[in-house]
């Protein structure tokens, strides 16, 4: 479809008509300023074509201008191979079509032009929609909206479909291959979840079933081996026990253990006869040994009182020695004595000096002591006294200094009052002539004087009468009560001083604090006196006096009161001097003592040890008589000879009876009855064991028989052969499920890749048209398209997917452009003829190489098809091979001419 | 006076049939118990002077008491003598099915052979010589004693053992539990009755196996018999008569569909190979289906399959059948390109694929076709 002419009148703000004659076929920009209805201009191109020309309401309103009229539009236009003239007027019957051969007006003309122009009408007063305008509503772009998503709609999008469909031989599935997909994706995920990656349903639920079979096999095979273990276990021990029996183990060793237990009883007998010969051995050596212990007993006492007798003639010439040492050690002790007994002498002379020359310094010192003791008594005494005194003029003075500051300040509160009062009085001066008197409040007054009036007064004045006088001030009585009460209180206190008046109560302050500074001067020289002594108080001075007097009087016994004595310190020079003569006097004292312990000690040894010597001497004697006692007392029992010829005789016994017990022990040796024993033992062990191990068989075998039948009771062993069944049946039921998953999950597969195969077809042939304008802009750049919609989705750059709507508005715009190209080209190639272009006021996003990149494409592109740009900016469009129209100078008094 | 035995074995009873789910399972459990019922009928009916059972009486001896149980009730009718011999399955071992079948009443006139040592019956004209197993499975032929045994002069020798005759039976060349094939002649026996092959089979005149009364596998080996052997006396060649006792057949059949001419039909095809005199309901059929067809021809496949498997006890499907689409069925498909080309990858796929993608996409095949139809038919 191409543009021819283009007349407006009467619609919106192109009032006056305007005439837009001359499209060429290929680039049209048509310029104008804002507002100056560049942008009608498309309105009126669209309301001529797809708008009733008896349409109403808002639409109808919409087109008036604001001076009123009929909208008028005529458009002549080339499509196919034909050339219409369309005149539309929005009124009843305002429409007439023409082409060469025929004429159509009023409905008949709206009908041809939807047939021509392959759109739907828009029924009813709805909002107009895309496909109310055909392909046009994708090659006529508004003001503003080139940017926008955008996409082919109803009969465009058929159209476009069909072209595509001419070119490649194949139209997309449909509605049937889609919901055959849906239907095969239903099924597979019958057996898989969406994501295919884990089995679902009947699927899953046949896997769980298979294990769960599984499980109760395993269990019931491991029953069955336990049964079968515990069946072979009984045919083994039903076999060990037959062979058991037959062996006949039991009654071999109770056989030979008869024959043992006789066998120990023969030993038995023969071990009591060795036993008796053994105690008769021991007799016989006992008896042997106790005869030659006498023998032995004998020669010991003969051998006993030789040597005993020998000791007692030595221990007695030891004690004569002894009694010789004695004597000398008695001698010593006695000169000892002696001289122990001069240095105490001698000690207890330095003692008593010494002591004589301590009390007398004692006694020089107890006097000084006593002496300033004394003093310091009597010095306390009077200061004590004075500090009374003064403390009862103080007490007896109520003139404390807070009084008499009291007092000055009544003085002051009185003065105060006094001066309010005289401030308010009233002055009256009296020059009586004459003589005459005057008489105030009935007392005569002395006229020379003035008199200060400060309450009512009656003044007689002689010759003149009464004269009555009230002080001025509306307080003044107020003023002389609160004088009156300062001046009594002031009274009052000084007679609590017992002061006639101020200067008295001062003297009385006065003499207070000098009593005061008495007491205080007193008081601390008694402190001072007390604390040189270190006592607490006067009565602890006084008592250390007391004390000091009676050890003086203690003393007067070793030193007369009247005794001149030396100084102390002569005294204490003798003090040492006699101490030091006594500590010599004592160490030769202590001297003389050790020699006469050690002599003492001496003489005690040698007394002892001749002592000791006597008592050995006469206990040797004793001894050596006793045992000759016991020697003739033996040999009065049995004689020597007789002693001897009874050993004899038991040796001989003894002898016998060793030959007896040996032969005895020779035989029990060759029988080895203990040998016997442990095999007797060991017989018994085998035969219980072996009767244990005949009842364990009988045991076990009972045991597992018991076992063995309750664990056959139940029907596990059929069940255990169904299960094999259950199990192969479950396991042919997954295979088929499997199968039947896998099956359906191939017939999807193959159904989508199909589906994108038939899809990405459809799309070719766009994208071969749109591929290489896109590259001029966006080099290296590929479409996405969707096959549904033909519409571009997605830019691919670099590997890099982006989405339409999230590039720039610049690129979008251009975007938009280009594919409208490229459909124009597509339509043009399959149809012989696309809709014209009409961009009104695009680009007007894009940068200046861009710009200049689109006006080439635009160029090329209008080789042909029809361009029409409405802009604002014709000199942006300078350069190109079109036909320039200014609007402004398409206004023209005519329309339709 | 002739000499009358039932020689019948391996009655399996309590064997679960893995193979067969469900109901007829079921069916065919409680069918080898009426087996055993139709055995004491005949036993009655003929007078017999002793039932000889070839051991393998039960599947197993985990057998459940209920199981044991419903055998002796099926064993009512027939007062004795029952002379059961432990095979294979049931071996008499310390403990066993069979200590528990005495525990819980075995009747009078019923004898457990477990022990090699002969029992004489008939008051002394039959003396069967049984050789029981006391293991599952030895390498010893436990017959080898019956040469040895003593017999009283004029006693019918009839041996009775369960096990595999040498050299005779296919597959068994390193079976267990061996016999040899002239124990008859060696042990001077009138006959050898015996029992572990399923089929009915004359080893030689005076040796036999029963086979199992009623048929449990799709062997055509004859099956689902007992023997009525008849003896005149010692010496006498014996003449013995199968007598039917099954319920259930068994059927294994191939079925080729792969077209011959235009007109044919699969399912057709199916029906006739299927369709035989014998009560469905009592038919057990393996059915293995090869060729090729094209989808719809497998659609109408299946919608027979599923019709004769209502109809039979059960059946059992070895499909081989390869579905490939034709151009009917592509057709079928619509017209909508994106599933042509889908049933084409998937053709490619069943053609050319590995064994488990030619499986999946021959059933992924399948499904396009019934969905893509079922949407064709709702538009």
């Amino acid at each position: 479809m191409r543009l021819r002419r283009i007349e407006i009148a009467n619609f919106r703000k192109l009032a006056g008509p305007v005439v837009l004659d001359e499209l060429g076929p290929g680039l049209v920009i048509v310029s104008g300023d804002n507002e100056e209805g560049k942008s009608t201009v498309l309105a009126a191109l669209k309301a001529a074509f797809f708008e009733h020309h008896t349409v109403g309401g808002a639409i109808r309103e919409a087109m008036t201008p604001h001076g009123g009229g009929t909208p008028e539009i005529a458009v002549e236009f080339e499509c196919g191979s034909r050339r219409y003239r369309l005149r539309k007027a929005f009124r009843r019957g305002g429409v007439q079509l023409e082409c060469a051969e025929q004429r159509w007006s009023d409905d008949a003309a709206e009908r041809m032009l939807q047939d021509i122009l392959r759109f739907e009408r828009r029924q009813g007063r709805g909002v107009p929609r895309p496909e109310n305008a055909g392909l046009q509503a994708l090659f006529w772009v508004d003001q503003a909206t080139t940017f926008q998503g955008f996409e082919p709609v109803a009969g465009g999008r058929d159209r476009l479909a069909s072209a595509i469909a001419a070119e490649v031989g194949v139209i997309a599935g449909g509605e049937r291959a889609k919901t055959l997909i849906m239907l095969v994706r239903e099924r597979v995920e019958t057996f898989y979840t969406p994501s295919q990656q884990r089995e679902t349903g009947a699927l899953r639920a046949a896997g769980e079933q298979l294990r769960v079979l599984e499980a109760e096999r395993e269990q019931l095979e491991a029953k069955r081996r336990d049964y079968e273990g515990r069946v072979d276990r009984l045919a083994r021990l039903r076999e060990e026990r037959r062979r058991f029996i037959e062996r006949d183990d039991t009654g071999r060793v109770r056989a030979r253990l008869d024959e043992v237990r006789q066998r120990l009883a023969a030993s038995q007998e023969l071990e009591r006869n060795a036993g008796l010969a053994a105690e008769s051995l021991k007799a016989a050596a006992a008896e042997l040994a106790r005869h030659e212990a006498r023998q032995r007993l004998r020669r010991d006492l003969v051998d006993e009182a030789g040597r005993l007798e020998a000791r007692a003639r030595e221990i007695g010439r030891r004690a004569e020695a002894a009694e010789r040492d004695l004597d000398l050690v008695r001698q010593v002790l006695v000169a000892a004595r002696g001289a122990e007994a001069s240095a105490a002498d001698a000690l207890a002379r330095a003692e008593q000096a010494w002591a004589g020359a301590r009390d007398r310094l004692a006694a020089a010192r107890l006097r000084g002591e006593t002496q300033r003791l004394h003093e310091a008594v009597a010095r306390v005494r009077a200061a004590q006294e004075a500090a009374g005194r003064a403390r009862a003029l103080v007490e007896a003075s109520p003139a404390t200094g807070e009084a008499l500051a009291r007092l000055h300040a009544l003085q002051a509160r009185r003065d105060e009052a006094r001066a309010r009062v005289e401030a308010g009085a009233t002055r009256l001066e009296l020059r009586p002539e004459g003589e005459r008197r005057a008489m105030l409040n009935g007392e005569p007054v002395d006229p020379g004087s003035a008199l200060r009036l400060t309450g009512r007064a009656e003044l007689v004045l002689e010759g003149f009468g009464r004269l009555i006088v009230v002080p001025g001030g509306e307080d003044l009585a107020e003023r002389e009560q609160a004088c009156r009460a300062a001046e009594q209180a002031l009274a009052q206190a000084l007679a609590r001083l017992g002061a006639a008046t101020m200067a008295e109560a001062e003297i009385a302050a006065e003499r207070r604090r000098e009593a005061e500074a008495e007491l205080r001067y007193q008081e601390s020289a008694v402190r001072s006196l007390l604390q040189a002594f270190g006592a607490r108080g006067a009565d602890e001075l006084v008592a250390r006096l007391a004390g000091r007097r009676t050890e003086l009087e203690a003393l007067a016994e070793r030193v007369p009161k009247d005794t001149a004595l030396p100084s102390e310190a002569e005294l204490e020079a003798e003090v040492r001097s006699r101490e030091a003569a006594r500590t010599e006097a004592a160490e030769r004292l202590r001297r003389a003592r050790t020699s006469l312990a050690e002599a003492e000690a001496r003489a005690t040894e040698a007394l002892a040890a001749k002592a000791r010597l006597d008592a050995e001497h006469r206990a040797a004697a004793r001894q050596a008589e006793e045992v000759l006692e016991r020697l003739a007392l033996e040999r009065e029992q049995i004689g020597d000879e007789q002693l001897a010829a009874r050993v004899e005789e038991a040796s001989l016994r003894r002898r016998a009876a060793e030959e007896s017990h040996a032969a005895l022990e020779r035989q029990l040796r060759g029988i080895d009855p203990e040998g016997l024993r442990e095999r007797l033992s060991i017989l018994e062990r085998e035969l219980a064991a072996l009767e244990s191990e005949g009842r364990r068989f009988d045991r076990d075998i009972r045991d597992l028989e018991v076992a063995l039948r309750e664990a056959g009771a139940d029907a596990w062993g059929e069940r255990l052969a169904e299960l094999e069944g259950e199990i192969a049946a479950a396991v042919a039921e997954r295979r088929r499920l499997e199968l039947e998953g896998r099956a359906w999950r191939l017939l999807l597969e193959k159904l989508q890749a199909a589906d994108q195969e038939a899809r990405d077809a459809l799309v070719a042939p766009i994208g071969e048209r749109l591929r290489p304008l896109l590259h001029r802009i966006f080099p290296g750049a590929e479409p996405v398209l969707d096959p549904e919609r033909l519409a571009l989705t997605h830019l691919r750059r670099d590997g890099v997917v982006e989405a339409f709507d999230h590039l720039s508005i610049g690129a979008r715009e251009q975007l938009a452009v280009l594919v409208r190209l490229a459909f124009a080209r597509l339509l043009k190639e399959r149809e012989g003829e696309a809709s014209c272009l009409i961009l009104d006021d695009a680009l007007v996003y894009a940068d200046e190489t861009r710009f200049e990149a689109m006006k080439a494409i635009l160029q090329r592109a209008a080789a042909d098809l029809q361009i029409v740009v409405l802009t604002c900016r014709p000199r942006d469009y300078f350069g190109l091979e079109a036909r320039y129209l200014r609007l402004e100078d398409c206004r023209s008094d005519r329309v339709g001419g | 006076m002739t000499l009358r035995i039932l020689h019948t074995a391996d009655w399996q009873l309590g064997k679960p049939f893995h193979n067969v789910p469900g109901d007829a399972g079921a069916l065919l459990r409680e069918a080898r118990f009426e087996a055993v019922r139709r055995i004491a009928d005949l036993a009655a009916r003929y007078e017999v002077a002793a039932v000889l059972v070839a051991g393998d009486v039960f599947d197993s001896n985990l057998a459940a008491d209920r199981t044991v149980l419903q055998a002796l009730a099926a064993m009512r009718a027939f007062q004795g003598p029952w002379i059961l011999l432990p095979g294979n399955h049931d071996a008499a071992l310390a403990e066993s099915v069979w200590t528990r079948f005495e525990r819980l009443g075995c009747p009078p006139g019923c004898r457990i052979a477990r022990m090699p040592e002969p029992v004489t019956l008939a008051d002394g004209r039959l003396v069967v010589l049984p050789a029981p197993l006391t293991e599952r499975h030895t390498l010893d032929d436990l017959t080898a004693w019956m040469d040895e045994a003593r017999t009283p002069a004029g006693a019918v020798r009839v041996g009775l053992a369960h096990g595999s005759v040498a050299g005779r039976l296919p597959d068994a060349a390193d079976a267990p539990n061996p016999i040899a094939a002239d124990r008859a002649v060696t042990a001077r026996l009138d006959y050898l009755a015996l029992g572990d092959w399923h089929g009915a089979l004359e080893i030689a005149p005076r040796t036999w196996y029963a086979g199992t009364p009623e048929p449990d596998r799709f062997k055509d080996n004859g099956a689902g018999h007992v023997l009525l052997v008849e003896i005149e006396g010692p010496g006498a060649v014996p003449r013995v008569t199968r007598l039917p006792v099954a319920s259930y057949v068994w059927q294994d059949l191939v079925v080729d569909l792969t077209a011959t001419d235009a007109g044919d039909d699969p399912a057709g095809r199916i029906d006739r190979a299927l369709t035989t005199t014998s009560r469905p309901e009592r038919r057990i059929v393996r059915l293995t289906l090869r060729g090729a067809v094209d989808l719809a021809g497998r659609l109408a496949v299946e919608a027979a399959l599923e019709r004769w498997r209502g109809e039979l006890c059960h059946l059992e499907l070895e499909d081989e059948l390869v579905a490939e689409p034709s151009e009917r069925d592509l057709l079928q498909l619509g017209d909508a390109p994106v599933i042509g080309r889908a049933a084409r990858e998937l053709s490619s796929l069943v053609r050319a694929g590995d064994a488990e993608e030619r499986t999946a996409a021959a059933l992924a095949l399948r499904f396009l076709y019934l969905e893509a139809g079922r949407l064709e038919r709702r538009r």
